[in-house]
């Protein structure tokens, strides 16, 4: 096979099969990279399209909070109840360490509470007491975070995560299973120092398996090429001329060998595996 | 599987890639030239059949000890639209007689 293989036919082909496998690979990577802006930008599009509601018409108290729900803008009223405010340790923003500020805000009559994520401080200190007046929220929904399961313990007035499912059992009023990511108020009931936490966006890396099935069909197509050389190669240093096409176009067989061993002879019966 | 089954095989594919290829040739005028992304799905589907279709080829060329250049042109066929109907109609010609002389070759009769 390897007398075969370094005769000027065979190289010239095995360069091309290289250049095949790099452009074919390189193709395969922007396909990816494309694909992954696409799929990034269209639900951006998706998100951004999304225009604000009234809470209740989107979620009611109790109802389980469904994966379109997710950055669902909303506008809520209600009052605060600072005395059951908690902050959330270990949270980042630009950078800097901190504590989110979550704040129930009794809805409506005050017979429901929805958890609004009022901000963020890097000092407890920092996180104000917001008074119990009407006030107009408007934010993005967000699904509860899982529960605590760190080893440290949380001091009082901290919660390891925002754990809706141990809210709602320690609230009496009806729990809407979800929380806010607060981006305005009016009236602006919350202190400066507290900083508006961005609800989440998608970010680069989210791929779904559509993507990476673009790409993998240049690669696959790239394996191919390679499969065929070898398979060529190998038919063709094993060839014998007697089983040249029947219409009498005698195929060349270049890098063919004079003889053949007897090995082959029974591997030209049925000598293919494809 | 025998070489008839493989000619058969091939046969299937080219058709099915030929009319594949001009759903995806719908999809690129009604995408690049009327912004219309409804058979935008069709392009990954498409790239899987062509594959088969190469594999097809593959095996019918190998069981037949095609040379690499046609072979590799039939692949390309697959590549132009309408062309694959017509390299079909070709390939199939040939390739059965091949299969017939071989079949005379090694037991002295064709089967059918």
């Amino acid at each position: 096979m390897l007398r075969t293989l370094f005769t000027p036919r065979w190289l010239t082909l095995l360069g091309v099969v290289i250049a095949v496998c790099v452009a074919f690979g390189y193709l395969g990577a922007w396909q990816l990279s494309v694909a992954q802006h696409d799929a990034i930008r269209e639900l951006q599009a998706e998100q951004e399209a999304l225009t604000e509601r009234p809470l209740h018409e989107v979620l009611t108290p109790h109802a389980p909070f469904t994966g379109d729900l997710a950055g669902q803008p909303v506008v809520v009223e209600g009052s605060y109840d600072a005395a059951r405010q908690f902050l959330v340790p270990h949270r980042v923003l630009d950078g800097q360490e901190g504590y989110w500020v979550v704040t129930p805000l009794m809805v409506g009559d005050g017979g429901s509470v929805l958890t609004v994520l009022r901000g963020f401080v890097t000092d407890p200190e920092l996180a104000d007491q917001p008074p119990a007046a009407p006030v107009t929220v408007r934010g993005e929904l967000a699904p509860g975070e899982s529960p605590y399961f760190g080893e440290e313990p949380v001091p009082d007035g901290q919660r390891g995560t925002i754990d809706l499912s141990a809210l709602a059992n320690e609230w009496p009023e009806r729990f809407y299973n979800a929380f806010l990511f607060s981006t305005s108020e009016s009236p602006q009931v919350t202190a400066d120092a507290v900083d508006h936490v961005p609800p989440p966006r998608l970010a680069i890396g989210d791929v779904d398996w559509r993507n990476l099935g673009y790409a993998l069909q240049w690669w696959v197509f790239a394996a191919f090429a390679v499969f065929m050389y070898w398979k060529m190669l190998r038919d063709a240093s094993g060839a014998r001329p007697e089983v040249s096409a029947p219409d009498g176009s005698e195929p060349e067989h270049s890098g063919q060998r004079p003889t053949v061993d007897a090995a082959h002879t029974d591997e030209r019966i049925e000598p293919h595996h494809v | 599987m025998s070489d008839r089954a493989k000619l058969k095989f091939f046969q299937v594919m080219a058709f099915v890639v030929g009319v594949a290829l001009l759903v995806l040739t719908t999809h690129m005028v009604l995408r690049y030239g009327f912004g219309n992304h409804a058979l935008d799905w069709w392009a990954m589907p498409h790239g899987f059949l062509y594959m088969a279709y190469l594999v097809s080829v593959a095996m019918l060329g190998f069981a037949l000890r095609w040379e690499l250049g046609p072979m590799v042109l039939v692949m390309l066929a697959g590549c132009v639209p309408f062309l694959s109907f017509w390299v079909e109609h070709r390939v199939s010609r040939t390739a059965l007689a091949e299969i017939e002389a071989k079949e005379t070759a090694a037991t002295g009769v064709p089967s059918y």
